[in-house]
């Protein structure tokens, strides 16, 4: 039977898997991770390139979105970059269970709510956020 | 001979973030992006990179925008310098999982142009020298080259927000 050509895009939207969707997802999650690194110590795609003896046209396609990147690739970014890109969640909770504070400076009102909108903001408010267990001063 | 074409907005593919374009060519029953899906649509060796890359642009469209980061730089000929904003050069570019090759031209982080593409010859040689894309890059260079003209002649305009693009449905060029 010949195929209507029109329906292509409802015919591949079926048999997109749910592993493809992941695979992007983290894929995009990757690349704007290294991104937001580079953007922090004010590198450019090209300077990163160059302290890893790459060309900058691999690393741009490593940071397409779309290329399977290999554990290696991210590694040698990690090395180069001196920090890391990816996490896994029993890592994070290790790293982050020693942070004892966060603070946030807010700008906001003191006779409304923080989140009040459209109000006229006229001093700091310090947040301090604790980890479980711990009573906020 | 030269051929008419028409830009077609991609109403399967509008989404949030961006809004996806293609175009029709004179005599074609789909537009070039849906004739790459067509071409590509029964090849085994790139299903899975067929389905990433759809995947992708509904991603990219959803949720990121066509961020620069996420295309490829594929210019030839078709480069400008003298555009309305928000982007003073608009280029052809390429999206590509692994063997697969898509030209689009991305207008700005709201607005992107699919084209056709197919499957790169592996190796160093270059996408225009490629049997397989070559004629696709080619075709992709020359309609950049005429919509930047449009957007130049006003023929194509910004919404205020550069958010999308308007222009008369009935507006065809010669590419």
């Amino acid at each position: 039977m010949k195929k209507d050509r029109n329906n292509v895009v409802e015919r591949l939207r079926n048999r997109i898997t749910t592993e493809n969707k992941i695979f992007i997802q983290k894929n995009i999650a990757i690349s704007k991770q290294i991104q937001c690194l580079l953007e922090q110590k004010g590198w450019t795609q090209k300077d990163l390139a160059k302290k890893m003896g790459k060309h900058e046209s691999e690393v741009s396609k490593w940071l397409s979105g779309l290329h399977n990147l290999t554990l290696q690739s991210i590694a040698l970014i990690e090395a180069n970059l001196g920090e890391d890109v990816i996490m896994t969640p029993v890592e994070a909770c290790t790293k982050y269970k020693e942070i004892k504070y966060v603070t946030f400076k807010v700008h906001a009102t003191s006779n409304y709510p923080i989140t009040q909108k459209n109000e006229t903001f006229d001093e700091d408010i310090i947040i301090c956020l604790q980890p479980k267990g711990r009573r906020v001063a | 001979m030269n051929i008419f074409a028409k830009i077609i907005k991609l109403n399967d593919f509008a989404f949030k973030k961006v809004n996806y374009y293609s175009v029709l060519l004179e005599g074609n029953d789909v537009n070039e992006f849906y004739d790459f899906l067509n071409r590509m649509e029964d090849i085994s060796e790139v299903e899975d990179d067929l389905n990433n890359l759809v995947f992708w642009i509904e991603k990219i469209g959803n949720d990121e925008g066509a961020k620069l980061i996420y295309f490829r730089n594929e210019a030839d000929i078709s480069d400008v310098t003298a555009l309305p904003p928000p982007r003073k050069q608009m280029k052809l570019h390429s999206v590509e999982v692994e063997e697969i090759r898509l030209y689009c031209l991305r207008a700005n982080e709201s607005v992107v142009f699919l084209f056709n593409g197919g499957i790169k010859t592996q190796g160093m040689i270059k996408a225009k020298d490629c049997p397989n894309v070559g004629p696709y890059f080619k075709q992709a260079n020359t309609i950049t080259k005429v919509i930047n003209q449009l957007f130049i002649n006003g023929d194509i305009l910004w919404t205020k927000d550069y958010s999308d693009i308007t222009f008369d449905e009935a507006l065809e060029f010669e590419i």
